[in-house]
Parts: C-alpha cells; sequence; structure tokens
C-alpha cells in the first residue's frame, strides 16, 4: 500500500504540483486548503505518515497548526516539513522549535520534495 | 522623464505633466470611484521620496531582479521595458495582490499579467490561472523578502488576492512611493506596481554572508 501524504497550501496550483510529484514517486496524496482543514485532517486520518505545509494561509498559519499539532494529542507525531516562499531566519528556528523535520523555500524542485519525504517516512 | 516610472495611470497620457501634489481618481476592486493624493516623478527616483532615495533605488533593483528570476524559473524569459503601463493593462486579464507590513516598509505588490502569460508559465497542465496569478503575487513578494532580509528589513506578507475580468483600471495608490516596471516577453508584456511608505528611521545595510549562514534561498531544501 502506497504511504498517505497530506499537502496544505492555499494554491490549488502548489497542491496539484506536489500531488504530481509525489504520486510519480508511489505516495498517496491527499490536500487541505487552510491550515485549520490541514490540521482536523491529520488528526482524524492516521494513515497519514507525513506534512507538507505552507506557512501563510487562510484561517489558521502553518506555524500555528504545527505548533497546535505537535502540543499533542492524535497524530502528533506526524513529521512535518514546512513549503514556503519565507527564508526568514526567525521563522526557520520557530518551526525547527516546534518539532518541524524541514524546511523548502517555493518554488520547490520534485527530485528535492520527493527525497525529503522518502527519508523522513523510511 | 523614464516611462517606467510614471506615477499616474488613468489621468495622464504619455509625456503629459501636471502641477503637483494632485489627486489620482482610479476605480478600486469593489467598482468604487476613489481619490488619491500623489507626487510628481520628477526623475528615476519620486520627489516625495526625499531621504528614502537610496531605499527606493535599492528596493527597484531588488525587484527587478526578483521578477525576472521568478518568471525563469517558470520558463519565462522577461526583460524590463518602456512600455506604458496604460497599455499593458489593455491587454492584461489578472492582477494579483499582496500586501505586506513592518515598522519600517508597508505597502502592497500588484502583478498584472495577461492569461498567456500565466498559461505558459504554469508548472502543472490545466491549473487555474487566477491560482497560479495569486501564487506569482506571492512569490514575487516572498522573492523581495528574502532579498531585503540581506539588509535586516522584515517584511510581513498578506494573503493574495485575485482579480480578473476585461478592460480592468488599477486601485489607486494609497502610499506615499508608488513604483512600476514594465516587462516584455515573447509571450506578452507585465507590469509590477509597488506601493510603499518607508520609515524616515529606516537604515539599509547589508549583512555579509557569513551573519547570513541561518537563512535559505529559494529553491532550497533545508532537514532538521
Amino acid at each position: 500500500m502506497n504511504k498517505k501524504v497530506l499537502i496544505v497550501d492555499d494554491s490549488a496550483t502548489i497542491r496539484q504540483q506536489v500531488r504530481m510529484a509525489l504520486n510519480a514517486a508511489g505516495f498517496d496524496v491527499v490536500e487541505a486548503a487552510d491550515g485549520e482543514d490541514g490540521l482536523s485532517m491529520i488528526r482524524s486520518d492516521s494513515a497519514i505518515v507525513a506534512v507538507i505545509c505552507d506557512i501563510n494561509m487562510p484561517k489558521k498559519s502553518g506555524l500555528e497548526l504545527l505548533e497546535e499539532l505537535k502540543a499533542g494529542g492524535a497524530n502528533s507525531q506526524v513529521p512535518i516539513v514546512m513549503l514556503t516562499t519565507e527564508g526568514q531566519p526567525a521563522l526557520v528556528q520557530r518551526a525547527k522549535k516546534a518539532g518541524a523535520k524541514g524546511w523548502i523555500v517555493k518554488p520547490f524542485k520534485a527530485n528535492l520534495l520527493v527525497a525529503a519525504m522518502q527519508k523522513l517516512t523510511a | 522623464m523614464d516611462p517606467r516610472f510614471w506615477v499616474s495611470h488613468h489621468s495622464l497620457k504619455a509625456g503629459q505633466q501636471k502641477p503637483f501634489p494632485f489627486k489620482v481618481k482610479a476605480t478600486n476592486q469593489m467598482g468604487e470611484r476613489v481619490e488619491s493624493q500623489t507626487s510628481p516623478p520628477t526623475s528615476l527616483v519620486d520627489a516625495l521620496v526625499g531621504d528614502s532615495t537610496e531605499a527606493v533605488s535599492l528596493v527597484d533593483g531588488l525587484l527587478q531582479d526578483a521578477t525576472r528570476a521568478l518568471f525563469a524559473t517558470y520558463g519565462v524569459k522577461f526583460d524590463l521595458d518602456g512600455t506604458q503601463i496604460a497599455k499593458i493593462l489593455k491587454s492584461v486579464e489578472f492582477l494579483g495582490m499582496i500586501g505586506f507590513s513592518s515598522r519600517s516598509l508597508g505597502g502592497s505588490l500588484l502583478l498584472a499579467l495577461p492569461l498567456n502569460v500565466l498559461e505558459r508559465s504554469l508548472p502543472t497542465p490545466g491549473g487555474s490561472p487566477a491560482d497560479w496569478c495569486g501564487e506569482l503575487a506571492n512569490q514575487l513578494l516572498g522573492r523581495l523578502k528574502n532579498q531585503l532580509l540581506k539588509y535586516q528589513v522584515v517584511i510581513n506578507p498578506s494573503l493574495p488576492v485575485v482579480v480578473s475580468g476585461d478592460g480592468m483600471c488599477l486601485p489607486a495608490s494609497t502610499r506615499q512611493i508608488t513604483r512600476y516596471f514594465s516587462f516584455s516577453s515573447e509571450c506578452g508584456k507585465i507590469f509590477v506596481r509597488l506601493e510603499m511608505a518607508i520609515s524616515p528611521a529606516l537604515e539599509l545595510e547589508r549583512q555579509d554572508d557569513k551573519q547570513r549562514e541561518d537563512s535559505i534561498d529559494e529553491g532550497e531544501l533545508l532537514l532538521f
């Protein structure tokens, strides 16, 4: 059975781009368009083995999602990689401290994204 | 006067001058008529800028580079040109807008694109041009933000908004400084408008690369 990865991003184009890259590498991909829905999906679907998450999104930011998830509760140990336009060191450190496993600055390279997912879900 | 730096888009025609300051009338996203006071472009840098001249020139260069680099990533090569904004606006079907704020620098970025450019740069087949327009505005501001970080300026972006249609008007400028840059490519022309207010206290000092070891550039992956 394929491993299931969640992509949380308010851009449908980015979600589609991630889906295509990961599908080609044998992952199943599910999508959420904002941080609130993303957190809800992670909590309710234990089959999700990794999350790729944008930061600037409606309802709940990616950092808020990360910090709330890592505070405890269902599926709180799932690895999360931030995928964002942000390269600000303070934000990177905040994510690292909260428990993120990686950080990618858009535009992303598909091979790097796939390699990160393969490593984190091995 | 360099045509790239027109302050007004509706009230002035090419080469036409009005006494300054004057009010620009335009239509906002809600279709309401709005006015804003603007200032004369006396040279490459607007007169109102005053002590912020250096900062504006720097941001100009960073934004031009960021625009070219962003579209190059998605397979479209753009060159800066002097096409009148009003002419480009006639062929534009999508406007992507995104605001930003910080203690020393605040404003908004507007990216105006024809459908053809969006379709050519879309990274996935059959994607939504409107969604892509917003993402491009987001990524363009992200690139500008990451360059400004080198000067110890941190801006906080908002969420992008996209407007589409024919015969669009630009929302009126509401900030102290407004900059326009037009670009051309084989698949069409675009322009970028940056409006901003700069704090007189803003000081731009470039960090050396050793101080920036923690930062990540576009396309890079960092695993913790």
